[in-house]
């Protein structure tokens, strides 16, 4: 969806039209939740910041200020949501959250070895987020997963450029380190499952 | 080793930490990413680790099961504020429009029956004798002097005493714009004269030195919007008394005056010494009635 594109739509929504409001939901619902899940590594949370984040945009949609990308509106709202949330829900021990990012990966109904490779892979990374800082948690999120420029990180999380690249190269290595530690994630048996998903990437050259 | 040695030998680095974030922050354009993941082969250590971070990163980026919120959402939503039919809207859309419609011709009229008949909007507007007209155009002169004298902020405050001023001289260190302002004690329907002359004959002032002249109309003057409803009433032209000097005069039917702005005379220090005459509600011009103020010499403090 261009600028031009998402101009009219919302335009729309704010006048009323339903239609609208269901494209901007269907449109964002899976990058926000990606990203709110990511960083709290529960799917009951994310569910509640998400479902609250969309409510309030659609309601304060006459709000918005046209001058910024939608994503980036509805991804600062979430983020309000959840770290209010995580505020009222303290303490929470980083080893109860990954706990419960761990739990959230038990599928016992995973079929094939290629499924519970995926499980795997899925729960491994979560918990490995759940170690770094939230700062750099964030930062490896927004940077690598939702693909934002450190200059909008920067500004997204107000602050200097440099600190974001800092928590940036910091978190990314101490992510490698942590999987590393996983004695279930056997680089020849990934390689050999996920081969065929691998797009073009520093990692894939180096094999 | 330096890094001035040839390409080749380069070329056999083993990548630092630095390229390394590098390649990952997407920062390498393509032939850079080539020769630093070959480099980084003859490390068995740093391929591995390329790898693994690699791994971690695209795992990063695959997609997760994802509720669709769309309904819960709307439902929500539609509590707090109602979503409409596609025929419902376009019918708030017009109705709104003809309102906008509606506003500007109502706005278009009172501008054409302002400009037609000026006293149309003035509550009071009863005619002036002349003696009435000679003390108020005095009080008006006075209150200038007070006005321009209280902005220049170095010359105590006196008594309104028109025409008997001695020349006024404002310091303007820096200065690169000139602004003079000045209040009528009355508002009256008369005309607005201004002059601004250097006084260095050969230094003649150029039309793009003065940018406009602005007046306020005495319904504004204490208008919260005042800004809002400043009016341009014309521009400094070639209308002055002689060689060298710009002016400015607006005509009666664009008054009454109340305030009288002159704004936006670009590079001042230009000029050693530039005199401006303000005249504020004298009369009809060209009439006995005419009042000048005596000559307000502004002088900008050379660099």
């Amino acid at each position: 969806m261009d600028r031009a594109q998402e101009r009219d739509i919302i335009q729309a929504a704010i006048e009323g039209d339903k239609a609208a409001a269901t494209t901007l939901i269907q449109h964002h619902q899976r990058s926000v939740y990606a990203y709110i899940f990511r960083m709290c590594g529960r799917h009951d949370v994310a569910e509640d910041v998400v479902q609250e984040a969309f409510v309030r945009v659609i309601t304060n949609l006459d709000r918005f200020n046209f001058r910024y990308r939608f994503s980036t509106w509805l991804f600062t709202i979430a983020r309000r949501i959840y770290l209010n949330r995580c505020q009222k829900l303290r303490p929470t021990y980083d080893t109860e959250r990954v706990d419960a990012a761990r739990s959230e990966f038990d599928a016992p109904e995973a079929g094939t070895e290629h499924d519970e490779l995926v499980t795997v892979w899925r729960g491994a990374l979560q918990q490995a987020l759940l170690q770094l800082t939230s700062e750099q948690r964030e930062v490896l999120i927004l940077f690598h997963q939702q693909d934002w420029s450190i200059a909008l990180i920067a500004q997204h999380l107000d602050m200097p450029e440099g600190t974001v690249k800092s928590h940036l190269h910091r978190g990314r290595r101490r992510l490698r380190q942590l999987i590393d530690q996983r004695e279930d994630l056997q680089p020849a048996l990934i390689d050999s499952q996920l081969a065929s998903e691998r797009s073009h990437s520093p990692g894939e050259s180096m094999r | 080793m330096t890094n001035h040695h040839h390409p080749s030998h380069a070329d056999q680095r083993v990548p630092t930490r630095a390229e390394i974030d590098a390649l990952f922050d997407r920062e390498l354009d393509p032939a850079d990413r080539e020769s630093l993941i070959r480099r980084a082969r003859s490390s068995r250590e740093l391929a591995a680790e390329i790898r693994a971070t690699s791994d971690a990163l695209r795992e990063l980026r695959r997609p997760l099961p994802t509720p669709d919120f769309t309904d819960v959402v709307l439902r929500q939503a539609e509590t707090q504020r109602a979503f409409m039919t596609r025929r419902h809207r376009r019918r708030v859309r017009a109705i709104r429009n003809g309102v906008g419609v509606a506003a500007l011709f109502l706005l278009a009229g009172v501008a054409v029956l302002h400009r037609l008949a000026p006293g149309a909007f003035t509550l009071e507007n009863e005619p002036t004798p002349v003696s009435d007209m000679a003390d108020a155009v005095t009080e008006d002169v006075a209150e200038s002097i007070a006005r321009i004298e209280q902005i220049a902020g170095n010359i105590p405050a006196r008594e309104p005493a028109p025409r008997a001023a001695s020349p006024l001289r404002l310091e303007m260190p820096e200065a690169r714009e000139l602004t003079a302002f000045a209040q009528a004690a009355r508002p009256e329907p008369r005309d607005l004269t201004m002059t601004l002359a250097s006084s260095a004959g050969d230094v003649g002032l150029a039309q793009s030195d003065a940018a406009a002249t602005y007046v306020f109309s005495p319904i504004d003057a204490s208008h919260p919007l005042t800004a809002a409803m400043y009016r341009p009433i014309g521009v400094f032209a070639g209308m002055g008394t002689g060689p060298g000097t710009l002016g400015f005069t607006a005509p009666a039917a664009a008054g009454p005056f109340e305030h009288a702005d002159i704004a936006g005379l670009a590079d001042v220090a230009r000029y050693p010494v530039l005199r401006l005459d303000l005249i504020l509600n004298p009369g009809p011009i060209g009439t006995a009635g005419q009042t000048p103020l005596p000559e307000q010499v502004i002088t900008t403090t050379p660099e």
